[in-house]
């Protein structure tokens, strides 16, 4: 344990971690004023079961990457099937094409060699600290918090909206939220919807989660069956990026949208899993930006991983959990076509504990350089999304 | 004194949260402690396909040539057996007079949650539920654990089925290591992240591992011990050294599977799943002493749960999306012969049999199943279920389920609608039925 990342044992750390939060006044995040304003709009795909950084954007120029996973490497760029070249030492995975064209257009980033909290290279414990903002489990998710300072649009719906029918930590808390999910169920008419309100309004879990549900059910669908129609056979996650992108492009639709993406956690045969879903997130990308329409000039779209995977192949033709990983940036808001890193080396010394890509950034970092530059969100609100701090702000993320 | 509520409400009470909620055909009577206490010395059997058929049906589709009609032949195969064993698992929830037993097994199978995203979990998360799951629980949680690490359905999801010791005799033949069953042995099964080890620790669980993996080459297929898979000698574990061997591996594990901190994460998981979203520590250290002095019974600590008078708080829990399905269903009386195609509605309302995203299996806590969009959908649904259910008595419904626990507030409701279909949906849909 020596890296920047190194920490004492686990639960002390948290326990002293908790306490800190105590004092920093977690909680108070209602009473700021909100003070930024909003035709800016974010999206944030959470990749989990850890995305082999390596693999989507390969340092093909690092002398080390062969040894370490020639297997696992796309053939170089130019060559058929290659990876893009994004600059001569890095190449994208060839499976996301349609990012590339973003990143050639100046509307695509990435930023490398990125860290979480360390999670002692558990899944679980790294979406915690992920999707909390926090290496240690907070009552609310670092998203959500970022809805209490993004002033309400025109119409009734909520600023943040979580796409699909499942809830994660980052957008539970204290500011309420619209969520929409494709239903196999007829929805219910508007005598169902007041008589089931009514029953459920003294319930103080159901109660108010059934009230903005059924008001916003019906705005959204207005919004949804206003817009173009949807693409036929599309795959679940694309679908619900279509409809992040419809939702947030109407002028009564929220400001900021959470999807999820899976099925990443690539042990064995990495290459053939790899090709099969980055086709999918791509397709994510490419879904957004043209049921955004105009308003993906103002949009940033952020991907973010609980960790990277090991520099090294393992025995099985995949890779086991790492540390350091690769997040992405698109949207016509993203000063794009670059790649942000402080590279770190794949030799084996250079290595965090002679086995992963070691973190130059923290995501928290990237995160909080798009609040700031792209939503505007000040230093106040930056201390209450991420209470134990976010590290010094990176210029150049957004354009403009 | 743990039960202090009212007879009735104890009963209906206990129904529903150490059960699937009551079902009109199947009236109770009597102290709800002794009804529950004596399931826990039955294991009611369940038929199903054996091993050997699961896996013969799962090698069946991956020996096709890709693309041909014998392969798309063998996946609809495959697909029919995951559809039949997801409507049997929920058609035994629905009918059982044992739904404390089966609740149990509900938790264990979400405990080692195999996902079905893959041709091989697909064909044997059924047989992993009813071999090791069901057919452990008059047991230990270590023999939970030996089970359940050599039943090819857990090798494959956590892909152990090609790992080999980097030093072992198949490395020579281009085998190679993966840490991922080991990883979770140690996070998800047993110790739990809080426990201090290291990847070290990781690493030798995982090399422990090498060489549990799988027979397909002669019948009966099943678990599979190949010794030139394993890595040469031994592996120190959590301080412990163990020889990399299966008999080894098997220590190792009874070594994790009744260490405190096990039974502690284990008590934790109960009690979130029985009693609290934010269970007391009184609570968790009743079951992880259970758990302790019994040698890790899944009994004693099913009978610590019910000793918990915090257990005896009514609503304190809300019913997950497929517990909501089940309790509608028992409400209904649907039997065996009468049920809906419930893998589908299960997944329509958001919690697909055996399919959580990730290995750590369903949550037990409210905040992931209250989302607007969650709480839309679980709606529609019972509206959907309620409008197909036009002759049913709601008044005898009501009784057998959560009537004696309805607020003035939900009874003046139903006294207010307009007829019983209206009724119906009033009653699925208050608070007292959506929570346990």
């Amino acid at each position: 344990m020596t890296s920047p990342h190194a920490h004492g044992p686990s639960l002390g750390r948290r326990t002293a971690l908790l306490g800190m939060a105590a004092s920093l006044g977690v909680g108070t995040i209602r009473t700021a004023q909100a003070t930024a304003s909003y035709a800016n709009k974010l999206v944030v795909l959470n990749i989990r079961g850890g995305l082999d950084g390596l693999a989507a954007v390969a340092p093909y120029g690092d002398q080390h990457l062969a040894a370490l996973r020639a297997p696992l490497m796309a053939p170089p760029p130019g060559s058929a099937g290659g990876m893009f070249d994004l600059g001569g030492f890095y190449g994208l995975h060839p499976a996301l094409r349609s990012l590339y064209q973003m990143y050639t257009a100046g509307q695509a980033l990435v930023v490398h060699a990125v860290g979480n909290a360390d999670a002692d290279r558990s899944h679980f414990q790294g979406q915690d600290y992920l999707q909390a903002g926090e290496p240690m489990l907070l009552g609310s998710g670092w998203l959500n918090r970022l809805a209490s300072f993004v002033p309400s649009g025109t119409g009734p719906l909520q600023n943040l909206v979580n796409l699909g029918l499942s809830t994660t930590l980052l957008v539970e808390g204290p500011a309420p939220i619209a969520g929409w999910s494709p239903s196999s169920f007829a929805p219910l008419n508007s005598s169902q919807a007041n008589e089931i309100g009514a029953l459920l309004a003294p319930d103080p879990l159901l109660g108010p989660a059934a009230a903005a549900c059924f008001a916003d059910a019906v705005t959204m669908g207005e919004i949804i069956g206003g817009g173009p129609p949807l693409p036929a056979g599309l795959a679940n996650e694309v679908q619900l990026a279509w409809v992040a992108g419809a939702l947030l492009a109407a002028p009564n639709g929220p400001s900021i949208a959470a999807l999820t993406f899976d099925q990443v956690d690539t042990h064995e045969n990495q290459v053939s899993r790899l090709n099969a879903e980055l086709p999918i997130v791509d397709a994510i990308f490419a879904a957004l930006k043209t049921s955004l329409g105009s308003a993906w000039n103002s949009t940033v779209v952020m991907t973010m991983t609980e960790f990277g995977r090991t520099a090294a192949m393992n025995g099985t033709g995949g890779t086991d959990h790492g540390t350091g990983f690769a997040m992405f940036l698109a949207g016509g808001a993203v000063a794009g076509g670059k790649i942000v890193a402080t590279w770190p080396g794949l030799a084996s010394n250079q290595l965090y504990q002679g086995r992963d890509l070691l973190p130059t950034l923290d995501f928290r970092q990237v995160s909080a350089s798009v609040l700031s530059s792209h939503l505007g969100i000040g230093a106040t609100g930056l201390a209450n999304i991420f209470p134990g701090g976010y590290g010094s702000l990176i210029p150049g993320l957004i354009a403009g | 004194m743990i039960v202090t509520l009212p007879p009735k409400q104890a009963l209906a009470h206990a129904a529903s949260r150490f059960g699937f909620g009551g079902r009109p055909d199947q009236p109770l009577t009597g102290d709800p402690m002794i009804w529950l206490s004596q399931q826990l010395a039955v294991q009611p059997a369940v038929a199903g396909p054996n091993l050997d058929t699961c896996l013969t049906t799962m090698a069946t589709y991956g020996r096709a040539p890709q693309g041909s009609a014998a392969q798309a032949q063998a996946g609809q195969a495959l697909m029919q057996l995951l559809a039949e064993e997801q409507q049997a698992y929920l058609s035994n929830a629905i009918t059982t007079t044992t739904p404390f037993f089966e609740r149990l097994v509900f938790f264990w199978a979400n405990h080692f949650a195999i996902q079905v995203d893959s041709p091989p979990t697909c064909a044997l998360a059924g047989t992993f539920v009813r071999d090791v799951i069901r057919a452990n629980m008059g047991g230990t949680f270590s023999q939970l654990l030996q089970a359940a690490i050599q039943h090819p359905a857990l090798v494959y999801s956590l892909s152990n089925e090609q790992s080999a010791g980097p030093k072992s005799a198949a490395a020579l033949h281009g085998y190679g290591f993966n840490e991922n069953l080991g990883r979770e042995t140690l996070e998800l099964f047993t110790v739990g992240i809080e426990e201090l080890y290291s990847q070290a620790d990781v690493d030798a669980m995982s090399f422990l591992l090498t060489g549990i993996t799988v027979n397909l080459s002669s019948h009966p297929y099943g678990a599979l011990y190949r010794p030139f898979m394993a890595q040469p000698g031994s592996s120190t574990l959590l301080g412990q050294t163990f020889r990399n061997t299966l008999p080894g591996c098997m220590s190792a594990l009874h070594m994790l599977g009744t260490k405190p901190a096990t039974y502690v994460h284990l008590a934790t998981k109960l009690a979130t799943h029985f009693i609290s979203d934010q269970p007391r520590q009184a609570d968790i250290d009743t079951i992880a002493s259970a758990l302790s002095w019994s040698g890790g019974s899944l009994f004693a600590a099913a009978h610590a749960v019910l000793s918990c008078t915090n257990a005896w708080i009514p609503l304190a829990k809300l019913r997950t999306p497929q517990d909501y399905l089940i309790a509608i269903m028992r409400a209904a009386n649907i039997t065996a012969a009468t049920a809906p195609a419930l893998p589908a509605l299960a997944s329509a309302i958001g919690e697909p049999v055996w399919q959580p995203p990730f290995p750590n299996g369903w949550s037990d806590l409210a905040s992931a199943w209250s989302g607007p969009a969650q709480l839309n959908v679980r709606l529609q649904c019972a509206c959907s279920l309620a409008a197909k259910m036009p002759d049913l008595h709601v008044g005898e419904i009501c009784a057998a389920t959560v009537g004696p626990l309805l607020s003035a507030h939900t009874e003046a409701a139903l006294n207010a609608a307009s007829g019983p279909a209206e009724q119906l949906v009033i009653l699925f849909t208050s608070p007292e039925f959506q929570r346990r």
